[in-house]
Parts: C-alpha cells; structure tokens; sequence
C-alpha cells in the first residue's frame, strides 16, 4: 500500500498520522499483509465461514432496567446534566 | 509458619477455616508485599483503598487481584489504556462480583497491555511491568501484571484475560498457572472488548488446586452475556488412560530446544501417571496465526470505534465533532492499538473483505474442524505454552516478531476450546518453562486434574520471588 492509500485508511479509522509516521506505517502495513497472506495458499472450497454467534440463546426482547441516568453520565467528557454534548457537527 | 504472602487460595482457606489467621492479618500481609515487592515489579495501576474485608461468603477473607480490563464499579478502570486515563466505571464486571459474593476483597487493579494487544506487557500505557523471575525481562502478556502480581505474592489470584494466549503465555513466564476455560462459561460482561469472539476471562494461581477451586465460583450463567453457556462443564476424568496427543507441529522450528525437553519430559511424566501419550498431527495450525491476527484485528476495529470522546474517557480539543474524535483517538491510543485498527479497517473494507475477513473466518471453521477430529481419537493435547522463555525488556520491537511468538496459544481462542498452562521447568538461566494441556470445549476440569496431577509430580517451587529471590 502506498502512503496515499495508507492516508485513506486512517481517516476511515478516525486517526491521524504526520509524514514521517506514514511513510514508516507504510513500510511495517506491507510486512504485515505479507504475514497474513500466508492464508492465500490455504484452499478452503466451499468451507463455511465460521459464526460466532450461532449458538448464542436468544432471549425475550423485553425491557430490562437499565443504569441510573446520573451514573450513565457522570464519565463524559461534556455533558449539561442531561445529554452529552459535542462540539459542533456541521 | 510460612510467610502469609507466600500461601495460595487453598491454603488461606484452610487457615481462615482453623483460625490460625484473620482476614486482618490477611489482608495486611498482602498489603505489606505489595508496598514491598511492586516498586520493583510495577504490576498495579490502582490500589484499592479500603479496610480489610468483611463480605461474607465460603472465601471470606481471602483477597484478589484484577487485570485492569474488568470494570469495577466505583474504581478507576483504564484497559492500559490512556484513552480510559480517568473511567470510573458504572457498574461491575460479572466474574468480579461471583468473587465478592463469595466474600473475596479485591487488593487492586494490574498492568495489561493497551487493550490487551500484546504479548510482553510492553505495550502498557502506564509503563512495563517487570518479570518476578528476572527484572530485566518481560513477564509476558498481556496479562502481564496479572501473573507478575500472582509469581511475586503480591496477590493468591489474580483474574486475567485471554484473547490469544494471554493468561497461558504470561502463567508460563513469570512460572505460575494460567487457565483459560471454554470460550462461554465466564462471563465476558464487564470485561473490556478487544475481539468478542475470542476474548476468555481466565485464571492466574501458584496451584491448579486453586483454581479448581475458583472455577465454579466464577462459572455459570449470565444473562447480560448472549455467548454464556447455560450448561456446566463435563466431570473430571482420571488421568490413567487419558490419551494425550503431542501435535508435532507445536515442537517444530522456532521452538527453543530447552523448551521442547522440558515439555516432552512433562509428557513422560503424564505416561508414568498412566496416561497413554502419542504423537499426532495438526497441519492447519501453520495458519492459526494469519486467521487469529486478521480477525482478532478486524474484531478490535469495530470494538474500539466506541473511544470517541463523547460518552467517557478523554477528550481532545478538535474544530468540530469529526476533528475533536480524530485528535481523541490519534492523542489516546498507542502505537499498536492504532495499528491493529488499522488492519482490521482494512481487512474489513470492501474489496478486501472476501480475501482476507472471509477468508480467515472460512480458515477458522477448518481449524475447529480440526480439533473437532483431534479429540476423536485424544483427550487431551500437550503443547509448549510458547515456543521461547521470557525475552529481555525492549529486545522485540518489530509486530510480526512479536505476533509469532504466539503461536502456541492462538489456536486454543480460535476453536473456543479450554487449556492450562502450568510450570513444567526451567531453562538453562534459570526461567520456567511453561506446558499447555488443551482440552475440549467443556473439557475444563479433566485439563484441570491432569494439570494437577502433573503439578503434583513435578512438585513444582511457587515461593514467590521477586527479582529470582524470595
């Protein structure tokens, strides 16, 4: 991957990288997909993907009581007693 | 009589029960180690404070450690992360409370790595933690304090967590047990997510008894988990005629020649017992670590889109909301939370997905099916916990050096399966080498009495060290 495509991927992840950090991220992303395409030679044919959470119990889709609103809260960065709030979207 | 510290769960139960000690003095002498044997160590990011405890229950009086990746209601809860530098979590991890209902008072939170990704530690935001066996080494990961904490007495037991090896592969550095159980039967409610469908509460103790002991308090189900298991884990078999199974591809390259004689030699030991030991093969484990590391990865990128300054942890000034989330997680995460981000967003990312997401999920389902035929014809597998003894601090620093020195481990996440590592003796500097028992799922306590009684005849030395001396 070039350092342009590298650029793409991590606005998609929400992070940010100087120059220097790209050009050195580049390097180490290119062994890293070499490491993993070892799997290309694997032929898994018509071989099910695995779900993980195919066996997990479905249970009553009902209201449960959840945590206090306060509790909720009292971690965010910014809040105005009720909501979070955020700087501005548009 | 014996250093206080020095006494596993078993055995302050015991002492409790007769009274020759008080939860007082308990709790007090773990304290005093703490003060003592941490500044050296590094294995708490918080201490609790509080009097000894009064919570009544059949371990009342007997005190535990917590990886810091369990959420505790009221005490500060980082992941190892600077991103969660000041969460003061809202509620409490399932295990933790079956642990407080049973009367055990929790000493602190340890050391992990960011997020649980890595294998030495190294990757903490708050510092390394040092090998109670040699300070100078790692003591493994990423439940790294959790076991340094458990070698140097600092705490009887500690919980950890295992995504890919990480109570197993620490257990076998710093010379103490690490169990990890069937994927479901503990609760993941409250443990901090890397990859959902590995991620394994687990256990770190100086003797299998203890945490045959723990199991059942922690097991069960619960309904704030979907992945927990309603039914209980299989009876325990005797370890005369079990089949155990040596995997030739868990012995090949890449593991040290040390390693291998102490673990065959655990082998001969588990045939002496009378178990009928053989060696078998499983081929797909060339392609565990590719299938762990992609969907481990892809996992963790979904998990972590959570860290985005607005609900809780930090917050970094930005422009606007997609500037002030960018600057949060770019300022808060550490390199190698950002770089398995990176590839998960990738492997997830449309026209990548079928080579790589899918590919490695179709992979997964080939290893299960297996292991699956494996214990057809074995009960159990023995494996080196890892291929290699604890390294010196900063002696590994590029990712895929490090990704393989999980290898042994991996595996045992991806088919869900339960395994114990256990000290099975040391190399030629003096660190312990560790032996894995895989079992089945649901498995656990057959892997737990033949770990104990191979502990029993290896008769391993668990007086906690601190820097290799008492």
């Amino acid at each position: 991957m070039n350092q342009q495509e590298i650029a793409a991927l991590a606005e998609l992840c929400k992070l940010e990288f100087n120059d220097q950090a790209l050009e050195a991220f580049s390097e180490e992303f290119g062994a890293i997909l070499a490491f993993v395409n070892q799997l290309a030679e694997l032929e898994t044919g018509d071989t099910d993907a695995y779900v993980s959470s195919l066996h997990a119990p479905l249970r009553t889709d009902s209201a449960q009581p959840g945590l206090p609103h306060e509790q909720v809260i009292r971690n965010a960065p910014e809040t105005d007693g009720e909501g979070f709030l955020i700087p501005r979207v548009l | 009589m014996a250093e206080i510290y020095t006494l596993t769960v078993t055995e302050l139960k015991q002492a409790l029960a007769d009274k020759s000690l008080s939860a007082k003095e308990i709790w007090a002498a773990f304290n005093a180690r703490i003060d003592a044997a941490d500044p050296h160590i590094g294995a708490f990011l918080t201490r609790t404070e509080q009097s000894p405890p009064t919570l009544e229950g059949p371990l009342s009086g007997i005190p535990f450690a917590i990886k810091d990746a369990f959420c505790t209601n009221g005490v500060r809860t980082t992941a190892g992360s600077r991103i969660l530098d000041n969460f003061v979590p809202p509620y409490t991890a399932t295990v933790v409370e079956r642990l407080e209902q049973a009367g055990m008072a929790s000493l602190g939170k340890l050391s992990m790595d960011e997020f649980a990704m890595g294998n030495a530690n190294e990757h903490c935001a708050f510092g390394p933690v040092c090998n109670p066996q040699d300070l100078a080494r790692v003591p493994g990961g990423s439940s790294g304090g959790s076991a340094a904490a458990v070698a140097a007495g600092m705490a009887p037991f500690a919980l950890g967590s295992d995504t890919g090896g990480s109570v197993r592969q620490p257990a076998a550095f710093c010379g103490v047990v690490g169990f990890k159980p069937t994927y479901g039967l503990l609760s993941r409610y409250g443990l901090i997510a890397y990859a959902s469908s590995l991620d394994t509460p687990g256990l770190l103790t100086r003797s299998v008894k203890d945490a045959q002991l723990l199991l059942p308090v922690l097991s069960g189900h619960d309904r704030h988990d979907s992945t927990s298991l309603a039914e209980a884990p299989a009876p325990a078999r005797s370890v005369k005629g079990l089949r155990v199974g040596l995997p030739k591809e868990y012995f090949g390259e890449g593991v040290a020649q040390e390693v291998k004689v102490a673990v065959l030699r655990a082998a001969q030991t588990l045939r002496d017992l009378g178990a009928e030991v053989s060696d078998c093969s499983l081929p797909m484990t060339k392609y565990a670590l590719p299938v762990y590391y992609l969907l481990a990865c892809a996992e963790a990128s979904s998990n972590l889109a959570r860290y985005d300054g607005v609900r809780y942890g930090m917050r970094a000034e930005g422009a606007d909301w997609s500037d002030m989330m960018t600057k949060t997680r770019t300022t808060y995460f550490g390199e190698e939370v950002k770089r398995r981000i990176m590839l998960g967003t990738f492997v997830l990312s449309a026209g990548y997905y079928d080579a790589y997401y899918l590919k490695a999920q179709k992979g997964r389902t080939l290893i299960r099916a297996e292991f699956d035929r494996a214990f057809e014809a074995y009960d159990l597998l023995l494996t080196p916990t890892s291929p290699v003894t604890a390294w010196e601090r900063g002696s590994i620093t590029d990712p895929i050096s490090a990704y393989a020195a999980d290898i042994c481990t991996v595996s045992v996440n991806l088919g869900g399966l339960s395994a114990a590592s256990i000290p099975c003796g040391r190399d030629s500097l003096g660190l312990p080498v560790g032996a894995q028992l895989i079992g089945n799922r649901m498995s656990d306590n057959t892997v737990l009495a033949a770990a104990a009684a191979l502990e029993e005849a290896i008769g391993w030395d668990y007086t906690p060290v601190c820097g290799g001396k008492a």
